[in-house]
């Protein structure tokens, strides 16, 4: 206790130590703002990119009968979406073969952000032909991510990858006789993965859902569909085993201008990164630097101190110990101040985006865990590599004969 | 308890030459006795009291404690060593500048498990015995060098060793200091504990009973009085 009490007084009436506190302060600071604003980044991907590439696992369904859509809006099974996110689906069925398409039928509903997609479920009912329709609605300037839609008591698109899903729409056609004809087409699915086209389509992203697998399409269609997919449009396969990273990837490599909220495009986001994990490394090693300069400074080079110390009866391990105090106690005193400022800075930021969601349509994200790693980089990391430089030193060398020189 | 040097040699390697600063010192060390070691700068008086004080390693010769050579004793006998048998006090005080003048004292309590009781009265105590009861409470850059200086021996005392060995403890000090500081020595010296004092200032004389020279890594006694 003694020991403990002593060195709590040296340590914080030692003013030099609020110097290294308030540099180490600055340089956690930069280094906790960059980890939330990595965090944010990721989560904004999570969310624009990969979760609303999830819910765009909806059949959009453009040709439906105006008694059915009539039936639809009524019900309010009709979603609004921003004018800067709509939706497309791409149905590939060798009924369209059969219909002069090449096996592609385009059900754009995204008309000026007046969508009603349907989402496919398994437990479909007669009267609504196989379909499940939305029980709600998106307004512009909401986020449309599967957070967003599992609040509103969607399904999850998701649940119905590798499950056989029934699709039910309308198609209009001329008979042989000149009499325009409705036909139904009552199809059953199964999902087995998304595409995405970003750089064809006009505006919004696509996705792709398709039956069986490719090679049946091929023996259906007779030519390979994601061949011509791919090089009309540059289709990009994906599905759920495609890491998040490889998603990613894939839609930096190929343009992806209607995944993304319109605040943050992707060449944005990617220089974001960069410039962000450039700052955590500057930081962190800065850290480093000034807390290592401190310890060699004033604890490594502090002969005067420890001819003193051994003078008055210390070991090698006392003074080994009550430097490891000095620090801990520094660490501590780091901890307590490190996570104020977050805790203030996190909440002032997020008034403040808060207050200008509908200008920058930015929410931050504060996790402890950022937190967590915010403090053991930028605080803990450094001391505990100056702990092992003082071992290191002290180990070295016998306590009588490094004094000497 | 005697602090014996026998044939003591120690020489240090600058710029690849090899100068001798102890030649075959040998000289046996008293408790009750006040030591001053004289001589030019540069002779070996601190590189002496340092061996003495087992803060310098040496390349020939013996040191006994007690009759115990030093030479082969492990890390933890020479920290026991310089803890309960030696106190040591340096020109610049050595003092930590932020703490205050009874904690300074209490530094050395901090690895010595024998000392029972409350140690701030200990401290408290041994201030006082140096005539700094109402410092205590200074940190020292508020206390004059004699004071640093006294607060310097009661840390040396605070262990009670038998020996207390001091490497100029007045070369910052004015006569007056000095003065205070060599009569505080000599009346621990009375009271039994070996005081060896290397120091440049004639005004030790009177105080000692014992005067060595070390010249040119010689020892020599230029006097000494027959102690009554």
């Amino acid at each position: 206790m003694q020991r403990l009490s002593l060195s709590l007084k040296r340590t914080l009436r030692n003013k030099k130590n609020y110097f290294l506190l308030v540099v180490l302060m600055i340089c956690f600071v930069i280094t906790a703002v960059s980890f939330v604003i990595h965090d944010n980044i990721t989560s904004y991907i999570n969310d624009s990119f990969y979760k609303e590439l999830e819910f765009r696992i909806v059949i959009a369904e453009n040709n439906l009968d105006a008694e059915t859509r009539e039936e639809l809006e009524a019900n309010e099974h009709v979603v609004t979406v921003t004018n800067r996110f709509q939706l497309y689906s791409y149905v590939y069925t060798d009924d369209f073969k059969d219909l002069g398409y090449f096996g592609n039928l385009e059900l754009n509903l995204g008309i000026n952000g007046i969508v009603p997609p349907v989402i496919l479920g398994e437990n479909l009912t007669e009267d609504k032909t196989g379909m499940m329709i939305c029980p709600y609605y998106f307004y512009p300037g909401e986020r449309l991510t599967y957070e967003n839609i599992q609040e509103k008591g969607a399904l999850n698109p998701k649940d119905y990858l590798n499950k056989d899903v029934h699709i039910y729409y309308n198609h209009s056609d001329i008979d042989e006789n000149g009499q325009e004809i409705t036909k139904r087409f009552d199809q059953t699915f199964k999902i087995i993965g998304f595409y995405d086209n970003t750089s064809t389509v006009t505006s919004g992203g696509a996705c792709y859902i398709t039956y069986d697998d490719k090679q049946e399409i091929v023996n259906n269609l007779g030519y390979n569909t994601s061949e011509i997919m791919q090089n009309q449009s540059n289709w990009i396969v994906m599905d759920d085993t495609n890491s998040y990273d490889e998603i990613i990837s894939i839609l930096q490599k190929h343009g992806n201008d209607g995944f993304r909220d319109a605040y943050f495009n992707e060449n944005t986001i990617a220089d974001w990164y960069l410039t962000v994990r450039l700052i955590i490394i500057v930081s962190i090693f800065a850290s480093f630097m000034i807390v290592l300069n401190f310890v060699y400074k004033h604890i490594l080079s502090n002969l005067k101190d420890y001819q003193l110390r051994i003078s008055l009866g210390y070991q090698k391990k006392d003074i080994v110990i009550e430097k490891i105090i000095e620090l801990a106690i520094m660490v501590v005193l780091a901890i307590i101040i490190g996570v104020f400022l977050f805790g203030i800075g996190s909440w002032v930021a997020k008034l403040i985006l808060a207050d200008y969601y509908g200008v920058l349509g930015i929410r931050l994200y504060f996790r402890l865990s950022v937190l967590a790693l915010s403090v053991f980089v930028g605080i803990i990391l450094p001391f505990l590599l100056s702990m092992f430089f003082i071992w290191f030193y002290f180990g070295k060398q016998k306590s009588y004969r490094f004094l000497n020189k | 308890m005697s602090l014996k040097l026998e044939n003591v040699s120690k020489a240090f390697v600058k710029k690849k030459e090899n100068i001798v600063v102890l030649d075959k010192v040998s000289y046996e060390f008293e408790p009750g006795k006040f030591y001053a070691i004289i001589g030019h700068s540069g002779g070996g008086k601190s590189t002496l009291i340092k061996i003495l004080g087992l803060l310098l390693d040496f390349q020939e010769g013996k040191y006994l404690i007690d009759g115990r050579g030093v030479q082969g004793m492990n890390e933890t006998e020479l920290a026991l060593l310089r803890r309960e048998k030696i106190g040591f006090v340096f020109q610049d005080y050595f003092l930590d500048p932020y703490l205050k003048a009874y904690e300074n004292v209490m530094v050395p309590m901090v690895v010595n498990k024998k000392i029972q009781g409350d140690k701030k009265e200990l401290a408290l105590s041994i201030l006082d015995s140096v005539g700094l009861l109402n410092r205590t409470n200074h940190f020292p850059k508020e206390l004059s060098g004699g004071e640093q200086q006294r607060v310097a021996i009661a840390r040396a005392m605070v262990n009670d060793p038998k020996y207390i060995l001091a490497d100029e403890p007045t070369g910052n000090l004015d006569r007056k200091n000095e003065k205070i500081i060599f009569e505080k020595l000599k009346e621990l010296s009375n009271q039994g504990k070996g005081i060896i004092v290397v120091s440049h200032s004639m005004d030790i004389f009177p105080y000692a009973d014992v005067v060595l020279r070390i010249e040119d890594g010689l020892l020599e006694v230029e006097n000494a009085k027959v102690k009554s």
